[in-house]
């Protein structure tokens, strides 16, 4: 598909959160942020450390309840959805600190984000010939296409708690993908990788938004990646918002270069 | 028998499982391991301070004293024999290991001192048949020294980690074992001091249990109920180990007075797990438990 | 996994195949042929120590899926087999049913108590789950002592099961029985991991939360976990009744509970054929203490009375579950691994 045909429903939003607090005993880790992602845009989440931008995605999935203020998914509400279901409405993640699942091979940890696709229950799985051979085999095509666009077959049946720090961030964007998101969101998918392999996911990323038309929120520390693969931007600073706009515009906002640079020295 | 007869006697069982849940919370706060062998602990304890007392004649503090160089020997031997090569294993490997531990040292116990269905009596201090009357309640010594005592460790442990510096490298080592090595806290000689103390506190507490009904092999249940009330305290607090434990044994008297009589019996012995089990699951983590927030 | 030289899977189909290979298919048929033929080999001794550890291989296989793959311990199995034991014998004798389907309510009737015992996972997890199952022994056990029907204290009787007129009243019909149920089980058990479920409880031991951003229901599939756990283990129940016609509740004590997560350990926790290995290992091994350690064990402890017999088995299973732990964690579906792809390559060991 190409770029330009997505930007006819560039307008529509993905995700509406709307005026998110979110507290942890005394500490407010956001206070009033809002944001959109548009239909097919790759939004870039930026700030300092612990400026919120880990609880925002955590809020959008679930994984906590925001204190007050509301999430908006395709015009549903998902505010108070328990993770899985978010999960099952097309919204996947990868995640700061990897979070694979470590017992099982690259392909198996792909197979269990499919978990939410396969039709077939538990006593069908026990019984396994008919339905479930059937099922798993069609899953299997769908997991093996994103192994090809990863590269990541040599390493299909290895466990992946052996495999390189580098290529384990690759099985979770697989793993994310498996989900077949309309929403991914990328919790620092570049941190701690050498030059060479932020180039290779970065290619990833804009090969996965070109090719599927996912819509994609990128918290990432690289600025010269974020503004090379990123539409559009959104600035936090101490939970809360200070600025949004196109990689042109945040680079001369001077509330973004304070927060980075710190004030410059009045007078 | 009235209502305030029970409720004390209660509080002095209860002083027992506070105690043996003592000895458990001490080696839950400093090592993250849950101790599931304590009962057998406390049983083979006893059964070796009998066995050094009944050596040969020599006044009672010196066989005492013994007793207690067995028993941290004992805690040592543990620490260094099964836990030392499991650190930086995952959790679940000594975990494990004290499920193993449980059967081993029950297994031990039967072969060494095995009569079964036996019960040895065991009073060096000549206190278990007195009792002191105050008014209509009848208090009976054992148990009533089994109260002061535990009283006075609790005391004397609360002092230990609030000042002395031994105490406050437990107290690192329990929040994170490499930064407390990182910062100079001798790690593996907390995780020995740890289990010696543990063993000591078993050991006391499985004088006054003996003291109070003899020694016979199923002194380890004990263990179990000990569990219970260190989950219901919250498993790292220590105050929190000696609350749960006086009111798990005041509910369980009460339940035994009360209630036993009309379903036949019993009750007492699965009373605490009943009341853990509805505890834990209003409050994970236990009553005066530190909750942790999750994070990704 | 590696397939002998020249095979090359070119279908999905093949890739997921357990059995591969024509020499796989000739292997599992013999090895089957071998098993059924076994009581024609094994003494009596040995054939009574061959059913008790089909009976226990179906307790472990459900022990197997809740702690080795959903990562929950549990160490109330024993308690839960007596559940199994006690309503099928109560289904036999009160409700009129013959053991067959008493057998069936009974397992799912257990999987029900497993559920009850399951629900705290909503709110703990890790250890504190493990006490609850501990208290989750305990419990059942008192409830079955105070149900007088039951007659905890004296036990309850049934006839021995017959399917026609075959009567399983002998070690050697019960053999065919007990294996019969083992190989459908493991086959059920082997299906349940390899796909959508089983996926799950590995997603769930490994990483609860990532599982449940990634659309696994955890709570759910932890009540899963719990639920078929219990039916195994009242099915084992069910069998263990059938065997010996007879329940009691000092046939389930707690410690069983605690060695049946040894077989696991020593098997290979998360390995279905590892579980069978653990099983068959410790059983065997305490077979052989009871023969030959116990009479020495008996002449070197002072205890008089004999009792030293008694005290060897737990004592030398409790040392193999720790050297295990220490040694080998992996257990012993490890070394088969090991030993597996050494001879894929032998005799060119490079």
């Amino acid at each position: 598909m190409e770029r330009g045909k997505l930007l006819d429903n560039s307008n529509k939003i993905k995700l509406h959160a709307d005026d998110i607090d979110l507290t942890f005993g005394g500490v407010r880790a956001l206070m009033g942020v809002s944001l959109e992602i548009r239909e097919g845009e790759i939004l870039a989440l930026i700030g300092p450390n612990g400026a919120g931008k880990t609880c925002m995605i955590n809020c959008i999935d679930g994984f906590y309840r925001p204190q007050k203020g509301r999430i908006y998914f395709e015009d549903k509400e998902i505010t108070h959805l328990a993770p899985h279901k978010i999960a099952e409405m097309g919204i996947s993640r990868t995640f700061q600190n990897l979070a694979l699942y470590t017992g099982m091979s690259t392909l198996e940890n792909l197979m269990a984000a499919r978990h939410a696709k396969l039709k077939y229950g538990t006593l069908k799985g026990a019984i396994y010939f008919g339905w479930a051979h059937n099922e798993e085999i069609e899953h299997r095509k769908r997991v093996e296409d994103i192994i090809d666009l990863l590269d990541l077959e040599p390493m299909r049946k290895k466990p992946v708690g052996a495999l390189p720090y580098g290529q384990r961030k690759k099985v979770e964007l697989g793993r994310a993908l498996a989900l077949e998101p309309r929403l991914l969101l990328l919790d620092e998918p570049m941190a701690g990788m050498n030059v060479e392999e932020k180039e290779d996911m970065a290619r990833y990323i804009l090969d996965v938004h070109d090719m599927q038309g996912t819509t994609i929120l990128l918290v990432e520390h690289d600025m010269g990646l974020v503004m090379d693969i990123a539409e559009r931007i959104v600035a936090l600073d101490f939970g809360q918002k200070i600025a949004e706009g196109s990689p042109a515009e945040i680079k001369e906002d001077e509330k973004v270069l304070a927060a980075y640079l710190g004030k410059p020295k009045e007078g | 028998m009235n209502t305030l007869q029970i409720c004390l006697w209660g509080l002095q069982i209860g002083a027992i499982y506070g105690l043996i849940a003592l000895a458990f919370v001490l080696v839950y706060k400093a090592t993250k391991v849950i101790n599931f062998a304590q009962g057998s602990i406390v049983m083979l304890t006893i059964y070796l301070c009998h066995a050094v007392i009944s050596l040969g004649t020599f006044p009672i503090w010196a066989g005492l004293l013994l007793s207690a160089g067995v028993a941290i020997g004992l805690g040592l031997a543990i620490n260094r024999l099964f836990m030392h090569p499991l650190v930086g294993q995952p959790l679940i490997a000594p975990v494990m290991v004290t499920i193993a531990l449980l059967g081993l040292i029950q297994g031990l116990c039967i072969m060494v001192w095995g009569d079964i269905g036996g019960c040895r009596n065991f009073d060096p201090l000549g206190i278990s048949a007195g009792a002191l009357h105050i008014g209509q309640i009848v208090l009976l010594k054992p148990h009533t020294l089994g109260f002061i005592v535990t009283l006075v460790l609790f005391g004397l442990c609360a002092l230990f980690f609030k000042y002395a510096k031994l105490g406050l490298g437990m107290r690192a080592t329990a929040e994170d074992h490499q930064v407390a090595k990182v910062l100079g806290v001798p790690v593996m000689f907390v995780f020995a001091a740890v289990w010696a103390l543990a063993t000591l506190i078993s050991l006391v507490a499985g004088f006054i249990l003996g003291s109070m009904n003899g020694l016979e092999l199923g002194i380890w249940q004990i263990g179990i109920k000990a569990i219970a009330v260190a989950i219901i305290g919250g498993l790292d607090s220590i105050p929190g180990a000696l609350i749960a434990g006086l009111m798990v044994g005041v509910l369980e008297q009460l339940a035994g007075a009360y209630i036993d009589p009309y379903i036949g019996g019993g009750l007492m012995d699965v009373f605490p797990l009943i009341i853990m089990c509805i505890i834990i699951y209003f409050r994970p983590y236990g009553l005066f438990g530190l909750e942790r927030i999750e994070r990704v | 996994m590696g397939l002998p030289c020249g095979t090359f899977n070119a279908e999905y189909r093949e890739d997921m195949a357990i059995l591969r290979t024509r020499t796989h298919w000739g292997l599992a048929i013999a090895a089957i042929v071998l098993l059924f033929t076994l009581p024609s080999y094994l003494s009596n001794t040995w054939l009574i120590v061959a059913n008790f550890i089909g009976i226990w291989i179906v307790a472990a296989l459900g022990l197997s899926l809740l702690t080795g793959y959903c990562g929950q311990i549990s160490l109330g199995q024993a308690g839960f087999m007596a559940a199994g034991a006690f309503s099928c014998a109560a289904l036999v004798n009160y409700g009129g049913l013959s053991y067959w389907p008493a057998l069936i309510v009974a397992a799912f009737f257990t999987g029900g108590i497993g559920l009850i015992f399951g629900i705290p996972s909503l709110r703990v997890k890790g250890f504190y789950l493990a006490i609850i199952t501990l208290a989750a022994h305990f419990i059942i056990l008192f409830v079955i002592l105070h149900i007088p029907a039951l007659q905890g204290t004296m036990g309850l009787n049934i006839a021995p099961p017959h399917i026609g007129s075959v009567t399983f009243d002998s070690h050697h019909n019960f053999f065919y029985l007990i294996m019969g149920v083992v190989i459908i089980m493991t086959i059920i058990t082997k299906n349940i991991v390899r796909t959508k479920p089983g996926r799950a409880f590995i997603a769930i031991r490994d990483n609860d939360l990532a599982a449940e951003m990634m659309g696994v229901d955890v709570f759910r599939y932890k009540l899963i976990a719990f639920f078929i756990c219990a039916v195994y283990a009242g099915l084992a129940g069910g069998l263990m009744l059938g065997y010996i016609t007879h329940a009691h509740i000092d046939e389930y004590p707690f410690m069983d509970s605690v060695w049946c997560l040894g077989f696991l350990i020593v098997g290979g926790l998360g390995s279905v054929a590892g579980t069978i290995m653990g099983v068959v290992f410790l059983r065997v091994f305490s077979q052989l203490t009871y023969m030959y350690l116990a009479p020495l064990a008996t002449l070197l402890m002072p205890a008089g009375m004999g009792t030293a017999g008694f005290g060897i088995g737990p004592f030398t299973y409790g040392l193999i579950i720790i050297l295990f732990l220490i040694f080998e964690p992996r257990g012993l579906y490890h070394r088969w691994e090991i030993f597996k792809s050494w001879y894929r390559l032998w005799p060119f060991a490079y």
